[in-house]
């Protein structure tokens, strides 16, 4: 069950998105549930994933945004980047313990964006097999990451 | 190894694993999140000892305690025990000596870096409690030393205020001139009830003095007068936040472990170095009676040092998985075939069927094991040599790792059974104490004596890890001859205390069990003070592991 909290703030970013898109970069595709959302992001002109169509899969756990949603890639097409999985899963600290209740779907699509873009060689991680076959299709946020960056 | 950053930048040398992952983290879920910072680790930890008890029995303890003023005047802390050979220097403490203890630190650095109280209590926190590091970071930038640590040096108390029309909680969105809010020294304001949700929701994860700022990114933390003052209507929560602060310093500090043991609430200081630990083994016993290795937080393993330890231990492990061969408390009468369970401590069998009399152990007769010719704690390695050449190697090092083991796992199998017999002992005793009018303490030789078998037993157990990696030479000849005279004096004492006790008998054998015990525990204090010296002084040679 959802808080009062994570209803009223879902509610509200759900609006926000549908009227008031952040870019046409990123657009809101479905809301099964109120706590299960696809998003899709276009890569942005002039970078190595110009043009093309990725789909995000948002889960919202009951206490979001005290807790980080699940953040995965689905869908036939999962960018080749060198911190995105195989599997859909993304190493990006703010979805995991850099996560912070101020942050909501919206800024987490402009970060994965913004990700994107700064890429300048598209190659899959180190070990991704290796991860890919001991995760399975379990929840990213079930894996330890490790972010080795002072500015995080 | 280098990861992703939410602003988009990339670091190029990106070619290590930017993850671990593991089937047990599911338990833990969020938590086990390791980051990059140096506090990464011990932040999981903190999560991860949430069994680990920190109530004292007197009741919640408040920050305020440990802000008091306690002057120059240093009380001492925990319980010095006194030491034998193989005894290492140790202090026992409860809740409230930890507490203690964390404020004359604090108050020993105040005024040396001459910043609030608070701050100086957070920034110890942040440094591990390392002292030295943090003076000397300190004494060479303090701005930076107290920025990186998310702290300012006198910031203005904490409060909850409102009236202001612009604001707007990025939580939850509610806004107007009505909403109460607070703002650390980093001006981001989030209104106090979603404030109070997301503390409660870190404290609850074991969280303390590391929750910080909610906004993205924003290092401030939020420090114990202000998690005082979002959660002063909730007593419960403040009191796991002062659990946790404690939880956290006994976990920061190399030098300090919890007693391992479920429910105690005691920790301990030991300052052995994890360098010492191949000779010493830190062994400590605490309050409650538990006695474990500081090192490893496994079980008491005098004599065998840590590494040995886990390294046999593993191999227990991986043999007993793959081979069956292992078959702990049952063999074939030598003479019938029949079966034999072991059900008692002692290795003197009989068979039931056909009552020949053996060795439990090498299986000889009985009859040949008398007192001077005791020759069961040894690989014989010369009687066998000729059979062993023309065997495999693999199967060589198999009968050898069969014969310690048998040994080793002997003594544990013999440890327990002697505890069920005082249970069943115990039980009768009340009907004995009536029938032959003794009082408790006349029957109280029989615990005694079971205690010391427990201990010598232990001993012994670990006596054949230690002699399963020794290198034959002179000196594993005499460490042998020393563990046979405590193994023969064991299962001597361990025959006593399972003959009956009858009206007649009773003084006859409650006169011979405390003879034997008393010369057993002579025969071990032998044994473990002559390993300890021989540990230190290199005298035996070890296998590389
Ligand atoms: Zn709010
Ligand atoms: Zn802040
Ligand atoms: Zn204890
Ligand atoms: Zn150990
Ligand atoms: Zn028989
Ligand atoms: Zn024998």
């Amino acid at each position: 069950m959802l808080t009062a909290l994570s209803t009223k703030r879902l509610m509200r970013e759900l609006n926000q998105l549908i009227k008031n898109p952040p870019s046409s970069h990123v657009r809101l595709l479905s809301h099964e549930t109120l706590d299960k959302w696809k998003i899709q992001i276009i890569g942005a002109d002039e970078t190595l994933y110009a043009d093309e169509k990725y789909i995000l899969q948002f889960k919202f756990p009951n206490d979001y945004p005290l807790e980080s949603p699940e953040v995965v890639f689905v869908g036939d097409c999962v960018p080749v980047h060198p911190h995105i999985y195989s599997n859909g899963h993304i190493c990006l600290s703010i979805l995991y313990q850099q996560w912070s209740p101020a942050l909501t779907a919206e800024a987490v699509c402009i970060s994965i964006l913004s990700m994107l873009s700064s890429c300048t060689q598209k190659k899959p991680p180190k070990r991704d097999a290796i991860y890919v076959k001991r995760t399975k299709t379990a929840s990213p946020k079930k894996t330890s990451w490790r972010f080795d960056d002072d500015n995080v | 190894m280098s990861g992703y950053n939410s602003d988009g930048f990339m670091d190029e040398d990106y070619d290590d694993d930017a993850f671990e992952y593991s089937e047990e983290e599911e338990e833990f879920g969020h938590n086990a999140i390791i980051g990059n910072s140096a506090g990464a680790s011990q932040l999981n930890n903190e999560s991860q000892t949430e069994t680990q008890p920190g109530v004292s029995a007197d009741g919640p303890f408040y920050e305020n305690d440990l802000l008091d003023d306690t002057g120059d005047f240093e009380p001492v802390l925990g319980s010095i025990k006194k030491k034998k050979a193989w005894e290492v220097d140790y202090m026992i403490y409860d809740p409230e000596e930890l507490r203690a203890k964390q404020v004359n630190i604090a108050a020993r650095m105040e005024p040396l870096l001459g910043i609030s109280k608070e701050a100086t209590r957070l920034l110890l926190r942040h440094y591990f409690w390392k002292e030295e590091n943090l003076i000397e970071d300190y004494l060479s930038d303090s701005e930076r030393t107290l920025a990186k640590a998310g702290l300012t040096a006198y910031p203005p108390p904490p409060e909850l205020k409102s009236g202001d029309e612009n604001f707007s909680c990025a939580i939850c969105y509610t806004d107007g001139a009505d909403e109460s809010y607070l703002a650390l020294t980093c001006g981001h304001r989030f209104c106090s009830d979603c404030y109070r949700t997301y503390v409660t929701g870190k404290v609850l994860e074991g969280d303390s003095w590391r929750i910080h700022c909610p906004a993205p990114k924003c290092k401030v933390l939020l420090g114990i007068t202000a998690s005082r003052l979002l959660l002063a209507q909730d007593n419960t929560v403040m009191e796991r936040y002062e659990e946790n602060l404690t939880r956290s310093f006994v976990n920061d500090l190399d030098t300090f472990a919890w007693c391992p043991a479920p429910n105690c609430e005691y920790a301990i200081e030991c300052h052995v170095p994890r360098t010492a630990w191949a000779t010493t083994i830190p062994v400590v016993e605490c309050k409650c009676g538990n006695s474990f290795c500081f090192g490893c937080k496994f079980d008491n393993h005098l004599p065998a040092p840590c590494y040995m330890v886990s390294r046999w231990l593993q191999k227990c492990k991986d043999d007993s998985e793959t081979s069956n061969w292992i078959k702990v408390n049952t063999k074939e009468c030598v003479k019938c075939k029949s079966t034999i369970e072991k059900n008692g401590g002692c290795n003197h069998m009989t068979c039931r069927d056909c009552h020949y009399e053996f060795c439990w152990i090498c299986m000889g007769p009985w009859s040949e094991h008398g007192q001077q010719f005791y020759n069961c704690n040894r690989f014989n390695e010369d009687s066998s040599k000729e059979a062993r050449e023309s065997i495999s190697k693999t199967r060589q090092s198999l009968e050898r790792y069969i014969h310690y083991f048998t040994r080793y796992n002997n003594h544990e199998q013999s440890a327990k059974l002697a505890r069920k017999l005082l249970a069943t002992t115990e039980k009768n005793m009340e009907q004995m104490q009536r029938e032959l009018a003794l009082s408790w303490i006349e029957v109280q030789f029989l615990r005694d004596a079971v205690d010391v078998l427990s201990v010598c037993r232990s001993t012994l157990k670990w006596t054949y890890v230690l002699a399963y990696y020794m290198v034959a030479d002179n000196q594993k000849i005499i460490f042998e001859d020393n563990q046979s005279d405590l193994e023969m004096a064991t299962e001597q004492l361990n025959g006593l205390v399972e003959d009956p006790i009858g009206q007649d008998t009773v003084d006859d054998i409650k006169r011979k069990i405390m003879d034997k015990s008393t010369y057993v525990k002579t025969r071990w204090e032998t044994l473990l003070r002559d390993i300890t010296t021989g540990l230190q002084e290199n005298r035996w040679q070890f296998e590389t592991l």
